[in-house]
């Protein structure tokens, strides 16, 4: 027979077949036709090449006809060609979802990279020599598609061109909005964004919301002109660049409204602020500025703070939506991103005090600085925050002002991720990057994410990739470290006139009526102008973020400057100290060791006493009766550190279930939050404290697994709860609970540094504060905070109550025990508890010494747990009626009178202060100046304590027992001093 | 939801069983052309073959010539409604339609229906393996213990076939399971084959990605890492271990549990942090070092929190067991090298033979405070240090390993900040394993109040870092991912994260209860079997070792254990230098001491003065173009050079060009230090151009000159400031610099200043010559950007205000020795080149924190000509008055001591006043440790005067607590000093510019007011 050339049909595509169908064979040869049987036999007796086939005898074809049959099954478009290339398609529809975004066009500048990655991925048909990655060709182009379901770019259509496909896919993806959104780990959420960025024509605006948004460019870029033209040579952190942030938040805020939220908290950086106030939150123009006056004198509120730092609270209509909304900005340092917890926490509380268990009513927007956003971990403490029970707020909507710089640093030395809003992907939160100088793209897009909140309460980002007009502020020269990008930027057409332009073009509005919208603007700016003259002094009050209508009178002022006594019935502390021993909920497992412990509280109930534990419930219960809403927040503080508290009780044998018996006290009682945190300081701090801003009328504290741990949230200690009311106005009450304590522990676990809060006390050491009917009320209105460290339960309980029972706020310090919890010494009795029994400042000496005064050798004044120690050792030495020990409670305000009395009481004692802290550390260094003014610097004030050092303790065991037994020594050594000064 | 969950679990063996049924055929047989064509009815027709006719039908629907005669004929009679009896071996066409759809196709117009049916069938097993590559993870058995959800999420994906009746998710029904799909590009499972049965696509697939690996790698925006993952994980047959290797691993795992029975043995009520429930991390540590060390690297440095430091300290490190041991007995007394720190924060070097590659390898553990996840920039700073001094720019000789706890990799912030740095050119190590120790609590609380994303790992997706997943009760399955992960950083010199999903044995620590508030988790623990006890009793049931090997193993570390126990027995002090991190042999003596205590002039000659600013003045490069301003400045640094004068930045330029000379390596880092947050240092030149053409001429001083590192960091201050006290933890011959935007803005460093830089070699006996400099100076401008706060400095400095001090010989320098830190402010520019240039003159090295001015740099005052910087010349730790009160100090009335900028605006002030002669001024410009002889002299020279102590800050802040306290001390309380200057105060500044004025004022005025303090008692 004639032979076939090389049985071309074993090549190519068609091997697998036949390779297939041999193996078929050789299992068993009848699986096959006779046929192959036949080729496969010839082929395996060696036939060469062209010779193995031989036609099947029963069907008789020539070959000549198998042949022609094999290449036209080349030249049809057979099947496994279509499935590649429909897998070739469906990948590509993918690559566009995916990555889409690293070719949109998203830099107004068209210089740099939005994204860092300059490379633009292979699998993006950005030419037509790109299908070849698919294995297609551009003959493939106008062959038709089947869509797949994970796409709406054929709208109605079930299948389109790969050409069509690629354009819409384009259109949809590689324009000037980037959408980021593929590594959400749910299929409805990406469905949802598909079908808001794919669906054909769906980025359609009509004339009038064209007209709004061109009158709200006009007012952001004129109101920055203003400035400028007025003081040129002030700082104001201006908008040039990304005036489009403007009408973007005040989008966000229409959409929400519409939406049913009717408040609205903001955080936001410098730049741009105070555009924001006047135009989003409409703080009257003559307001802001007359802060440019350097004359202005500030009124005696306090020391205040920079223009571009103030908060901000303003009720108004929302004119699109036609309802009430309320927007609050709130005060912020220049630490960038630090506010974010603070918002969070605000909005948290604002939305639990109108029962908005949803998020449905208030809502979060914080701003961010493309540096900020990548450098700051608080940015992702702060996300992390996002979806805990307790914690968060039903989704924040992000904006990011990208101006491509940090001050002078390039992206690429700023962030180790593509864009600066990689670290949403942590929570899954869909990322829209848009070109800020396409403002419809803008308002597009806050649309989607406002639209995005309301229905999947979770965190979004819009990323307004715009640039920097001038350089960090109005004086700073960017072309040193930027030179080719300034160049572009002093190219740039400003968006609005771009804008305006094309909605010329369009007939949307004409040019004389732009004219005058720009000329009404201009105009209101300066009548605002001519008014701010007037103003003459600044009032802080102002520019409040958070007021408290009803707490204070309608000048801002305390209602009055007493505190009522502090102390509880018989009957209240005995019913929470019973609930406090019992499980209020029936067939409810605990463990035996936690019953262990119920039972002894039961029983010091009946004894009538407290250990720090029960009156923390008798203190916290009490005020839930009064309808005080507290809130307890820290790591671990459910439990406790110290497995002392035991706030929520767990099911032995039912997984999750919970019981807070301090939730079962009383019929009407406000709520008791309390919540393990997640493992963040600066973040949960600063969330409590935003929490602790929204109402007076809540107990809320922050307690830390160990008192160290507080310098991971210096920031808000430093910037906001030590100078919150200086700087802003604001009180707050928050409370911190640092646990604290030389215990042998080493160097960690040890120190609260008490020395940190007293140094920022803002009390002066060398003055008799003036003598007032209330000294202890009017000392603690004109300080900043208030430092304490209880010796006694009682005393715990008193000054907790106090916190709420004062008629103002200040935040309240209080360094807590660890080995007091269970000394069996540090107990209270209800009588230090009962009715018209208050926080004593100080505890003086009430034993043997105290009754024969003048034979006292030695008065130590001494704070917290070392008290215990120095007892003991006294009584151990017997000198009992030789030495008196006073305890300092409260450290800060200092009580001036309380420890003159001491004083005065014992005249013939030298006078000794002794802590077990270290001394450059603790409370020496205040106290000490303190006492000496408080005798009239008659007498030197020793010290009895540890040496100075750069570690708050040893490390060592041996080392802490031989300190704590030398400075016991100095202490009870009455010829320690002599000679000395 | 966990309901579901635990249903969804239970059915999965089960219809896992369903997808495998046919393995065995499917395995021998290429499934594709299961033909049959005997007699019997049509068998062919269903389940596998059905796919081969319905191609052919369909061929020879488009084209009857285009199949085989036979088939031809075959389809031809079907259609003509033969009889099927009548052909044999075909079938009747209405069999075929029956199971096809109909063929009246509606969108493709070129392929007929059924075509489209396979096409969307092929679309949907691709969708079907991606999503397996995606979300497998979810349902991978991560959980040792069962009970909880390593990832939070409870449910179940819809689109992974975790039952039969998901098929349906993709249009697929069970009797697709037979079918073949040729396999898409983007996956391995195939091996050699490029097609598979749709059952045996989702039985590999479940193999790789749901058993006991999770791998999320997807969101990776790189094809060629996804490629390279997919490869290692889903081709088949890959995770095969040899018996050797089970060997070494069972004896790995046997140390690392033995060694904590040991320590609960012998001291059963001391807190240790034991590994309990994550024993598998010491061979997976050593399974990571092994690989890498294989690869060639030479060096691994580690950070750790506490739970199983001790462990990784005897059994990785190999620290000896003794020392380890003698740490728990409370009578051990310490050397007297500082406070010292408890055993589970104390770091370790260690030189060695790797066992398994046979090369050195050298292991360094860095020291770490109670503060979680604050070590790790340190640790990557000391492994970029350690890169740059071998000039291994890829790192390929060096890297770095990081531990996690799974609560505080969610919680903390600087990790992110870690993360952020990892890529950036000056902070990159070019890669790092993190190992998170996931025991899915953190102390007592539930991971679902912990964090908001599904893993605790999902900050390294903000780098697209894969992330590896494995229930660390299966130990092969660790060692496999752990040495994926050393080749990936190997490969891609990037970040990889293994999260291994374990538990904690016992509570936070081993006294701790923790069924208070997690009883139904730690009732499953106690039910748990010890992971050497389950691979034990596999090992031996394969066969790999017998009872008896294994028993003889844990009899042989429990005798060397008990051995080292009694060793320890004899220590009676500890020494923490034992525990050094970071030796710097060759700088100190062999004892660790400082070779000399003096330290010479730190002035240099008058030529390389003259030549430093001649060459900051200039552009070394050619045809490099830069801004007209910029011109204008290197004009005016020419000629203050030609006079002989110096600015501030021009005197830093000299410190640092006159170091680099010297061979040390100088970096200086932090926010635009590169031009500086004033504009006043250009230290980078940028060609105005050309893009990125940059030029440092810094680094065209001198031939053979050590290299100068000048970096913008990113906007973190913990994260940075950690790393670069990491960076200068390496060597003590470079000079580290890192320099805040603002000096307020250390705060949110403030746990590296407490924890690491204060007191980090009391605790550590660490030396560290780490420069802070932080811009501070009251200007009006609000409460930020004003203060740095000296206050706090000053408050942790080691010195006691009341010990009169002894003076010796080298009073300075021994006072410097004894400091923790050095605080100074200078107030010309010739003392800030001075003392950094001292910083490493000095033969012992302590941190230095500097109040850099801002206003003063441009000062036309604030200059120093070259005499007070040539050679001969020192830091002057006090400058004197010098001016006409000087020549009659009796005549003086007052002496205002005061430090920084506030000396120009006394200066200013006293000659507005014509005070000249009756008031003397003298700056302090080092603070801490204060220059208690240099004060006495001067106090002494102006007895009769009045002191008094002038600062612009508040009351409660800046120096006076300080000085206060010291000026008493040295005057023997027998002279007052009074203070002038702002009141106390909560915020560090006003806001308000009229305010700052009149307090300014109100203070200058009480200082040239000599009447002011007559009569107030003191």
């Amino acid at each position: 027979s004639t032979p076939v050339a090389a049985e071309p049909f074993l090549s190519g595509t068609n091997s697998n077949y036949v390779e297939e169908m041999y193996y078929a064979w050789l299992e068993n040869p009848k699986s096959v036709h006779k046929s192959w049987d036949i080729f496969f036999r010839n082929a395996n007796a060696g036939a060469s090449p062209g010779a193995a086939y031989q036609s099947p005898p029963s069907l008789g074809s020539s070959l000549s006809t198998l042949t022609q049959a094999q290449s036209l099954l080349h030249s049809q478009p057979n099947v496994d060609k279509l499935v590649e290339d429909h897998l070739a398609v469906q990948s590509l529809i993918r690559a566009y979802q995916i990555r889409g975004h690293h070719v949109a066009q998203l830099d107004p500048l068209g210089i740099l990279d939005a994204d860092l990655d300059s490379c633009v991925p292979a699998d993006i048909v950005t030419s037509s020599d790109k299908l070849g990655f698919y294995g297609l060709q551009e003959s493939d182009l106008d062959k038709v598609f089947h869509l797949p379901t994970t796409t709406f770019i054929g709208g109605n259509e079930m299948a389109l061109p790969l050409r069509e496909i690629i354009r819409r896919l384009e259109n949809a993806y590689c324009q000037h909005i980037g959408v980021e959104f593929m590594f959400i780990n749910d299929l409805e959420q990406c469905q949802w964004i598909r079908q808001k960025f794919e669906a054909p024509g769906i980025m359609q605006f009509n004339n009038e919301e064209k007209r709004t948004l061109l009158a709200r460019l006009v007012r952001s870029t004129r109101f920055e002109e203003f400035l400028h033209r007025k003081w040129s040579s002030e700082k104001r952190f201006g908008l040039e660049g990304c005036e489009v942030l403007i009408p973007a938040l005040k989008t966000i805020i229409d959409k929400s409204s519409g939406n049913g939220v009717d408040y609205v908290i903001m955080g936001m950086p410098h730049r741009g602020r105070l555009n924001v106030l006047a135009n989003v939150i409409r703080k009257e123009l003559e307001q802001i500025f007359c802060q440019f006056d350097s004359k202005l004198e500030a009124t005696d509120e306090g020391s205040g703070d920079v223009k571009y730092h103030l908060g901000m609270y303003h009720r108004r209509i929302n004119r699109v939506t036609d309802r009430n909304i309320t927007l609050s900005l709130v005060a912020n340092p220049s630490h960038l991103e630090a506010a974010d917890p603070v918002v969070q926490g605000k909005t948290k509380a604002e939305q639990f005090y109108c029962g908005d268990t949803e998020g449905k009513k208030v809502m979060a927007i914080l701003l961010h600085g493309d540096a900020a956003f990548a450098g700051q971990g608080i940015v992702y403490e702060t996300f992390h925050l996002s979806d805990l029970p307790s914690h968060t707020t039903h989704g924040t909507v992000h904006v990011v002002v990208n101006n491509q710089i940090g001050f002078t640093t390039d992206p690429r030395m700023a962030r180790s991720s593509p864009y600066p809003t990689d670290v949403a992907r942590v929570v899954n939160a869909p990322i829209f990057h848009v070109n800020a100088d396409d403002p419809e793209a803008v308002m597009y897009v806050c649309n989607v994410a406002a639209e995005w909140r309301s229905t999947f309460h979770k965190d979004v980002v819009v990323d307004l990739v715009c640039y920097r007009r001038n350089g960090h502020n109005e004086m700073d020269e960017p072309m040193f470290t930027q030179p080719l990008m300034y160049k572009q930027i002093r190219k740039q057409k400003a968006v609005l006139q771009k804008y305006a332009e094309t909605l010329i073009s369009q007939g949307v509005v004409n040019q004389l009526e732009y004219e005058e919208e720009i000329s009404k603007y201009d105009k209101i700016c300066e009548e605002a102008f001519a008014r701010s003259k007037d103003e003459k002094i600044l009032h802080i009050k102002h520019w409040l973020d958070s007021p408290w209508p009803g707490f204070f009178t309608l000048d801002g002022q305390p209602r009055s400057m007493t505190c009522p006594s502090t102390g509880l019935t018989e009957e209240d502390l005995t019913h929470i100290g019973n609930v406090a021993s019992s499980v209020p909920v029936e067939d409810f497992m605990i463990h035996g060791g936690l019953s262990r412990i119920l039972k002894g509280r039961g029983e010091m109930v009946k004894n009538r006493t407290v250990d720090w534990a029960l009156a923390e419930y008798m203190a916290l219960g009490s005020l839930l009766k009064e309808g005080i809403h507290i809130r307890l927040s820290g790591q671990d503080v459910e439990r406790g550190t110290f497995s002392h508290r035991h706030h929520v009780l767990h099911d032995q044998n039912v997984d999750k279930r919970t019981c807070i018996p301090m939730n079962h006290l009383w019929p009407n009682q406000a709520p008791y939050t309390v919540c393990n945190s997640s493992l963040s300081e600066y973040g949960v701090l600063g969330f409590e404290l935003g929490f602790a801003m929204a109402s007076p009328n809540a107990l809320v504290l922050w307690e830390a697994q160990f008192g160290d741990f507080h310098n991971t949230a210096q920031c808000i200690i430093d910037q906001f709860v030590c100078p919150g009311q200086a700087k802003w106005v604001r009180q707050n009450g928050i409370v911190l609970l640092l646990p604290h304590g030389m215990e042998g522990m080493g160097p960690e676990h040890s120190s609260a540094r008490p020395e940190r809060f007293l140094q920022m006390c803002n009390d002066d050491p060398d003055v008799w504060p003036k003598a007032s009917e209330d000294f202890a009320v009017g000392q603690l209105y004109d300080c900043n905070w208030i430092v304490v460290n209880c010796s006694t339960p009682a005393n715990f309980f008193h000054v907790i109550r106090r916190q709420i029972l004062l008629p103002f706020r200040k935040p309240l310090i209080v360094f807590t025990p660890k080995s007091l919890l269970r000394h069996p010494e540090a107990r209270s009795s209800f009588d230090d508890m009962l009715p018209s029994t208050h926080f004593q400042r100080i505890i003086p000496e009430a034993g043997p010494a105290s009754q024969n005064p003048e034979g006292v050798k030695r008065l130590i004044f001494c704070t917290g747990k070392v008290y215990y120690e120095l007892t003991k050792e006294r009584s151990g030495r017997d000198m009992e009626g030789d030495v008196a020990i006073a305890r300092v409670e409260q450290l800060s305000p200092f009580p001036f009178d309380l420890v003159e009395k001491e004083v005065q009481k014992y005249p013939n004692a030298d006078l000794v202060w002794c802590q077990e802290e270290h001394k450059n550390q603790g409370y020496y260094d205040y106290v000490k100046p303190r006492l000496r003014t408080t005798i009239h610097r008659t007498k030197p004030v020793w010290y009895a304590g540890r040496d100075p050092a750069a570690a708050p303790a040893t490390g060592n065991k041996k080392t802490h027992l031989t300190e704590l037994r030398r400075f016991l020594d100095t202490a009870f050594n009455l010829d320690a001093f002599k000679g000395h000064f | 939801m966990s309901h579901l969950r635990s249903v969804a679990a239970k059915l999965k063996p089960y219809c896992t069983g369903l997808l495998v049924k046919h393995n065995s055929i499917l395995r021998t047989l290429p499934p594709r052309c299961y033909v049959y064509s005997s007699g019997a009815k049509e068998p062919f027709l269903s389940g596998t073959n059905s796919s081969y006719v319905e191609e052919m039908y369909y061929a020879w629907l488009e084209n009857p010539k285009s199949v085989h005669k036979s088939w031809d004929a075959f389809f031809r009679s079907a259609d003509n409604g033969t009889p099927q009896c009548e052909i044999q071996g075909v079938p009747s066409l209405a069999d075929i339609e029956s199971k096809l759809p109909s063929l009246s196709s509606q969108g493709l117009a070129t392929a007929p229906a059924k075509a489209e049916k396979i096409v969307e069938e092929h679309l949907a097993v691709q969708s079907l393996i991606r999503a397996y590559q995606i979300r497998g993870h979810h349902v991978a058995q991560l959980d040792p213990l069962g009970i909880l959800d390593a990832d939070l999420d409870s449910f179940v994906p819809s689109d992974l076939i975790t039952t039969l009746d998901k098929l349906g998710f993709y249009g697929l029904h069970e009797g697709d399971l037979d079918k073949v799909f040729r396999l898409p590009t983007t996956t391995y499972i195939g091996g050699t084959d490029s097609t598979l049965s749709l059952r045996e696509i989702i039985r590999r697939l479940e193999n790789s990605y749901c058993q006991h690996i999770g791998l999320e790698f997807m969101f990776i925006n790189d094809v060629e890492q996804c490629q390279w993952i997919r490869q290692k994980f889903e081709t088949p047959g890959i995770m095969k271990f040899i018996n050797e290797e089970k060997r070494t691993l069972l004896a790995r795992l046997i140390r690392s549990t033995r060694f904590e029975d040991f320590l609960a043995r012998k001291w059963s009520s001391e807190k240790r942090f034991g590994l309990e429930g994550c024993e598998v991390m010491i061979p997976a540590l050593k399974a990571i070092i092994d690989k890498s060390s294989e690869m060639g690297l030479e060096y691994v440095i580690l950070g750790m929190p506490h739970r199983g430091r001790l462990n990784v300290l005897a059994n990785v490190i190999r620290k000896d067991l003794d020392q380890i041991f003698c740490q728990f007995d409370p009578k051990l007394e310490a050397s007297d090298e500082g406070s010292g720190d408890v055993k589970y924060h104390l770091g370790m070097y260690h030189e060695r033979i790797n066992r398994a590659t046979n090369k050195k390898i050298t292991l360094s553990l860095v020291a770490n405070p109670s503060h979680l996840e604050a070590v790790d920039p340190v640790v990557q700073g000391k492994t970029k240090a350690e890169q740059f001094y071998r000039g291994d720019t890829e790192g390929n000789k060096v890297m770095s390993i990081l531990v996690h706890g799974d609560a505080a990799f969610a919680g903390q912030g600087v990790v992110y900040e870690t993360f952020h740095l990892s890529d950036l050119p000056s902070y990159t190590t070019n890669g790092t394993i993190h190992i998170v120790v996931n025991n899915q609590i953190g102390f007592t609380t539930d991971p679902r109040m912990a964090r908001s994303s599904p893993y605790p790992t999902d900050v390294a997706r903000v780098v697209n870092a894969p992330i590896f997943h494995v229930n660390a009760d299966d130990p092969e399955a660790v060692m496999y991912v752990c040495s994926v992960a050393a080749e990936w950083r190997n490969t891609f010199n990037k970040d990889v994260v293994v999260d291994l999903v374990c538990y904690r044995r016992s509570g936070h620590n081993e006294m701790d209860e923790p069924m208070f508030t997690q009883p139904l988790m730690y009732k499953q623990i106690h039910k748990q079997v010890p992971v050497l006890k389950k691979y034990a009793d596999k090992m031996i049931a394969e066969g790999t070792v017998t009872l008896q090997e294994f028993e003889e193993e844990i009899a042989k570390y429990d005798r060397i254990c008990e051995e080292a126990y009694a060793r320890s027995k004899d220590k009676k002090i500890l020494n923490i230098k034992h525990w050094l991190d970071s030796p710097w042999p060759g700088f100190f003596t062999l004892d660790g001491e400082p070779k000399s205590m003096t330290c010479p002039p730190t002035g240099i000659p008058e030529d390389m003065l003259s030549h430093i600013g001649a060459i900051a003045s200039s552009v070394p490069l050619k045809d490099f173009k830069i801004h007209g301003g910029l011109s204008r400045i290197l004009k005016s640094r020419l000629e203050m050079t030609n006079s002989r004068t110096v600015d501030w930045a021009l005197a830093e330029y000299m410190t640092f060009g006159s170091l680099l000379k010297e061979g040390i390596h100088v970096r200086l880092s932090g926010q635009d230090v590169e031009r500086g947050t004033f504009s006043h240092r250009h230290h980078v030149l940028h060609d105005q151009e050309v893009d990125r053409w940059t030029c440092v001429p810094m680094n065209h001083l001198w031939p053979n000159q050590a290299p100068y590192t000048v970096c913008n960091s990113s906007l973190s201050e913990y994260g940075v400031l950690g790393f670069e006290l990491g960076f200068a933890m390496a060597s003590p011959n470079a000079l580290v610099l890192w320099e805040a935007q603002f000096g307020d803005f250390y705060n949110t460093a403030q746990c590296i200043i407490d924890q690491f830089i204060s007191s980090g070699q009391a605790k550590w006996v660490r030396h560290n010559g780490i420069v802070l400099l932080l811009p501070h100076g009251m200007e009006g401008m609000g409460p930020e950007h004003s203060s740095a706060r000296p206050e706090r400095f000053l408050q942790m400095s080691n010195d006691d205000s009341d010990a009169y001090p002894e003076f010796t010989q080298d009073f300075d320098v021994s006072q410097l020795f004894d400091c923790n830190w050095i605080v100074v402010n200078c107030s010309n520019p010739a003392s800030y080149f001075h003392v950094l240039r001292r910083q490493i003159l000095l033969p012992f090295r302590k941190p230095l924190i500097i109040f850099t001015p801002k206003s003063l740099l441009r000062h036309p005052e604030a200059k120093s000509s070259f005499d007070d910087m040539k050679t001969g010349t020192n830091f002057q730790r006090v400058i004197p008055e010098n001016g006409a009160a000087s020549h009659s100090p009796q005549e003086v009335k007052r002496v205002i001591f005061c430090t920084g900028k506030v000396y120009y605006e006394l200066v200013k002030e006293r000659h507005r006043k014509g005070l000249d002669s009756q008031v003397a001024i003298t700056r302090l410009e080092q603070i801490s440790p204060f220059p208690f002889d240099l004060v006495k002299q001067e106090a002494e020279k102006y007895a009769t005067s009045e002191l008094v102590w002038c600062q612009e800050e508040h009351k409660n802040m800046g120096y006076y607590d300080y000085v206060k306290a010291r000026f008493l001390t040295i005057l023997n309380h027998a002279r007052p000093v009074w203070y002038v200057g702002r009141d106390p105060a909560a915020a560090p500044a006003t806001g308000n510019k009229n305010t700052h004025h009149v307090e300014l004022r109100r203070f200058l005025d009480i200082a040239f007011d000599l009447e002011y303090f007559e009569g107030k008692p003191f």
